[in-house]
């Protein structure tokens, strides 16, 4: 069944944050990430008709913004390294010059992690996911993202820790 | 359980509480979590709603390029 205008209005007040933060996380600059959230809110309105009731809305919108933030990095010809089992991301540390001030090492120590770790983490996360949901979004079974997610975590703090000393 | 600093409250940021050992599960995913968002975001991304009750019902009715600042498209 198809969402009508009122629906996406509700859908755009409940998830936009949510999907902007997770966008932001995985992007590391704020234009990208609204103009991701933006494209990723004009594709659900767009492919509206293929939207399943009783699907997790978030889920559904993960998914569709997973897409544009890779199809974004391929057109802005960002660099990315092929791995054994997805991209990485080689250039994950930039700074957001336009960020008024917010500095974070959170994002630096993001930046550390293989794509695989840290989309996982952000989709649970940032994108408040269940696990499950999260394994469905990326193809990938439950068990591989709990154990992604918990590897992210104890990396993390690898990366927080050694942005600590330095 | 860690919080933020008097200092992070106010500009947003979590600090690493390094001094204090690990940081636990909890404390990672609020510092994750904490991404302010752009001046206008939501009303800018409610145009996009608009823009959607404004649709003949066939097309996706909605702008094609982003929404700048402004509140207008994009060139």
């Amino acid at each position: 069944m198809a969402l009508s205008q009122g629906q996406f209005a509700e859908l755009i007040h409940e998830h936009a944050p949510a999907l902007y933060r997770t966008a932001y996380r995985m992007m590391g600059n704020c234009h990208d990430a609204e103009d991701v959230v933006q494209e990723t809110l004009r594709s659900a309105w767009t492919c509206r008709g293929r939207f399943e009731e009783g699907r997790c809305q978030r889920a559904w919108l993960a998914t569709i913004l997973r897409r544009r933030v890779i199809d974004r990095w391929r057109r802005v010809g960002r660099r990315m390294i092929l791995s054994g089992d997805g991209w990485l991301d080689a250039e994950a540390n930039e700074t957001d010059p336009v960020a008024d001030g917010f500095t974070d090492e959170m994002q630096r120590a993001l930046g550390g992690l293989p794509l695989e770790l840290r989309e996982s983490l952000l989709l649970v996360v940032v994108g408040e996911l269940t696990h499950q949901e999260t394994a469905n979004v990326l193809g990938i079974p439950l068990g591989t993202v709990l154990s992604r997610v918990c590897r992210a975590r104890e990396r993390l703090r690898i990366e927080l820790r050694a942005l600590a000393i330095r | 359980m860690y919080s933020k600093s008097k200092s992070s409250r106010l500009d947003g940021r979590f600090e690493a509480p390094v001094s204090r050992g690990e940081p636990g599960d909890h404390w990672l995913d609020g510092a994750l979590r904490t991404v302010p968002l752009p001046e206008g975001f939501l009303r800018r991304v409610s145009l996009l709603a608009d823009g959607a009750a404004n649709s003949s019902g066939r097309g996706d009715g909605l702008a094609e390029q982003p929404i700048a600042r402004d509140g207008r498209p994009r060139a």
